[in-house]
């Protein structure tokens, strides 16, 4: 296997199940017609609805949707299940379920007026679906933002060679808000300064380094990363505390070594314990101080030049990969051949005690890429506002969909090329090898992949920074009338990072990712279900949203389970563990059962309508000509 | 059989400057707060602190030149907005050689500055010409 395969793999099965089933299914039970008004046409205010040329709207659809997720969970699902369940899920959930949750939920909006699915759920279901939804939305947020700022000090604490570079595109980022918005320099001249300059940070990183097969890399030569390494060392005098991570995905983890893992200051692998050291926290606090500058000063000063340049180095570093791959097998193929277990077993062996089994685990780690509830929230108060026909949801929709899900390849592919390595590590290596095919050796394997680690480090950093803004506008929308002093920005501010920082310290980002992914994936179920609800209703056949409904409704409960099994056994009720680590895992086990209760309700709440539609189905929508 | 009647090309009108951010693109937290009601106090305190006073205001004078244009001749011309921080900008910048802004170009005659009535001469001659 290699990753050319991946690509024609992709291709086919993306155009099959596009061409043969979801045209198909628009065509024969949807019925989806030109000449029928949409929202964006009947109620144009030219702000919500407005009618909008689809090649535009499929490209901010696709904008929206595709983020940090489909990288993140396909790096850990592949760590702990291998290539092969990975891609199979992908594929199967994308051409099966994915598209059809997102198109659906935008279809159901445009022919309600342009609701979105909470309001969908008022008018279908019962009045308190909708309330249980609000739930759902709020801890999305926190475990968001958790796991993400999570990851990144992780990766910031184990790599001496990243920091600097994300230290210079925050300095770029003043930078180019000065140079643009007060000096009115060129825009061609800043662009190129500022992304050169942070791109060469990245991948300079680790320049001068020792890097030998089969031992950890030798950053004392190294300028930059060895004066990172240097005063690392100089403040981890001790662990504050110790922390397990049963996926072994935390960047933290050092390689395996012809199947054995090495000791590391922050790592120990008699115990399989992860330190967490003083480097961790300051990497943990410097990132919120980044994002508190994202959140506090105005726009044009850090939080715009931050993502326009951020948007650049993605581009870059994503789009050169691509073209790794598909170089690799024919210029070298030994770094596009799979290295990644193809599978590792349906319970992988975990020390921890940790219950990892493949169903339903694996459907709630690789989330988008395969299937998201919240685009099909996104599409049903964005998208379907905005759609000038409705024979445009189709290609926007599922169009979008399976766009996200070729960045979920990508991912697995960059893994999959990859020996010893887990998680961020093995997709930031996998970058650096196609970075090096692509550009014909010109960029070394090391410096790619310090890129592959910057790059990820500022794809989730430009969406961290703006999730704090909106968490300290909400507490002073929320709270400001109990206390004047959330109103206050830099207060609000802090105490959204404090709690975030609390679930950061309890260590279980992993946890976070899970627990993140089932909610997620419960909304797409309940997506799914509403649509389901919705055909009856109008007295079409709701198998193709239905069945999925069910396998979803059904994966995702019992995964919600599972983790907060995993959380109690693993961390809460384990002996020797830090209070803080214990204090979180008792926090998302309080989480996870109030997902899995509201979702029991809404499936009551549901079943009772499905009954209701049963009895006296709404008037069969006309069939479109043609 | 009746011939239809000859409509003028409409004159195209590309702008190319600092434009105001609202960030759409963290849709997930996007839509959790426009389901929660904040998502227009979010947007109205976002678009309020994307550019310095100077900026917002030449934006303002930019934005009711615009609209008077609109006003004034209707579909016999399209204008376009780009802002010139973003991936389309840059790649405007590059095409039309622009290095300051606002920049107007109207059918490929670019005027750089805030003076935009100064450019209504030039878009009425356009007009008057597609209209031959």
């Amino acid at each position: 296997m290699n990753s050319l395969w991946i690509v024609v793999i992709g291709a086919v099965v993306i155009y099959l199940a596009y061409t043969y089933y979801a045209r198909r299914i628009d065509r024969v039970v949807i019925q989806s017609d030109a000449s029928r008004a949409t929202p964006a046409r009947m109620y144009m205010d030219g702000a919500d609805f407005m009618p909008t040329s689809r090649f535009v709207l499929y490209g901010y659809h696709f904008k929206s949707i595709a983020a940090a997720g489909p990288i993140v969970g396909v790096i850990t699902a592949a760590a702990l299940w291998g290539w092969l369940p990975s891609i199979l899920w992908l594929m199967i959930g994308v051409s099966f379920i994915g598209w059809a949750s997102d198109y659906s939920a935008i279809m159901m909006a445009v022919r309600n007026d342009g609701n979105s699915l909470s309001a969908m759920a008022h008018k279908l279901i019962s009045p308190r679906t909708r309330r249980i939804m609000f739930v759902f939305i709020f801890f999305y947020l926190l475990l968001i933002a958790g796991a993400f700022v999570g990851i990144m000090a992780a990766i910031l604490a184990a790599r001496p060679d990243v920091p600097f570079g994300i230290l210079v595109l925050a300095v770029m980022g003043l930078a180019a808000g000065y140079a643009i918005y007060r000096m009115r320099a060129s825009i061609i001249g800043v662009t190129v300064v500022t992304v050169g300059l942070t791109l060469a940070a990245m991948a300079l990183g680790p320049f001068g380094a020792t890097f030998e097969a089969g031992k950890p890399p030798d950053w004392s030569t190294a300028p930059i990363a060895g004066t990172v390494a240097s005063f690392n060392s100089s403040i981890n005098t001790s662990s504050l505390y110790t922390v397990v991570d049963p996926t072994n995905a935390d960047p933290r983890i050092p390689a395996a070594v012809d199947g054995v893992r090495p000791s590391t200051p922050a790592y120990n692998a008699d115990t399989g314990e992860i330190n967490v050291l003083p480097s961790f926290l300051l990497a943990s606090v410097a990132l919120l101080v980044f994002s508190y500058l994202g959140a506090n000063m105005a726009i044009w000063r850090f939080a715009q030049p931050v993502n326009y340049i951020g948007f650049w180095i993605m581009a870059i570093v994503i789009g050169v990969s691509a073209i790794g791959a598909i170089l690799a097998p024919f210029t070298s193929a030994d770094v596009g051949a799979f290295k990644l277990d193809a599978f590792k077993g349906f319970q992988p062996a975990l020390a921890t005690g940790a219950l990892q089994p493949l169903w339903p685990m694996l459907f709630v780690t690789i989330a988008c890429g395969a299937v998201s509830g919240w685009h099909a929230l996104f599409g049903s108060v964005g998208t379907a506002r905005q759609l000038e026909y409705e024979t445009d949801a189709l290609p926007v929709g599922g169009g979008g969909m399976f766009s996200e899900n070729t960045l979920g390849l990508l991912s697995l592919t960059s893994v999959a090329i990859t020996t010893g390595l887990a998680g961020a590590g093995a997709f930031a290596a996998g970058i650096g090898n196609l970075v090096n095919v692509a550009t014909f050796g010109l960029i070394a394997a090391p410096f790619g992949t310090a890129l592959g680690f910057g790059a990820f480090v500022v794809i989730v950093l430009t969406v961290v920074q703006l999730v704090f803004r909106v968490m300290r506008v909400t507490l002073g929308e929320w709270l400001g009338d109990t206390w004047v002093g959330f109103k206050n920005q830099h207060i609000a501010s802090i105490v959204g990072m404090v709690v975030t920082m609390g679930l950061v310290l309890s260590g279980t980002w992993v946890y976070l990712w899970q627990l993140f992914g089932a909610s997620n994936q419960l909304l797409a179920a309940l997506s799914l279900l509403l649509v389901t609800v919705w055909l009856r209703s109008v007295g079409k056949n709701p198998a193709y949203a239905g069945i999925p409904m069910v396998f979803m409704y059904v994966t995702t409960l019992a995964a919600t389970l599972i983790t907060a099994y995993n959380l109690y056994v693993t961390i809460a009720s384990a002996p020797n563990m830090a209070a803080i680590s214990v204090a979180g895992a008792w926090a998302m086990i309080a989480i996870a059962v109030l997902l899995f209760v509201a979702a029991v309700l809404i499936a009551y709440d549901a079943w009772r309508a499905w009954g209701r539609y049963g009895a006296a189905p709404a008037a069969p929508v006309p069939v479109a000509p043609g | 059989m009746s011939t239809p009647r000859r409509v003028g090309k409409p004159v195209t009108v590309q702008v190319i400057t600092y434009a105001p951010t609202v960030f759409y693109h963290c849709q997930h937290c996007e839509l959790a707060f426009q389901e929660m009601g904040l998502g227009e106090r979010l947007r109205r305190q976002e678009a309020a602190e994307s550019l310095p006073d100077d900026l917002a205001r030449d934006f303002q004078a930019l934005s009711d030149w615009v609209h008077s244009l609109l006003q004034r001749f209707g579909p016999q011309i399209r204008v376009r907005v780009i802002d010139a921080a973003s991936v389309e900008g840059v790649v405007a910048s590059v095409r039309n050689r622009v290095g300051r802004y606002p920049a107007v170009i109207v059918d490929g005659e670019k005027r750089i500055g805030t003076d935009f009535s100064a450019l209504d001469p030039l878009i009425e001659q356009r007009i008057a010409t597609a209209a031959n």
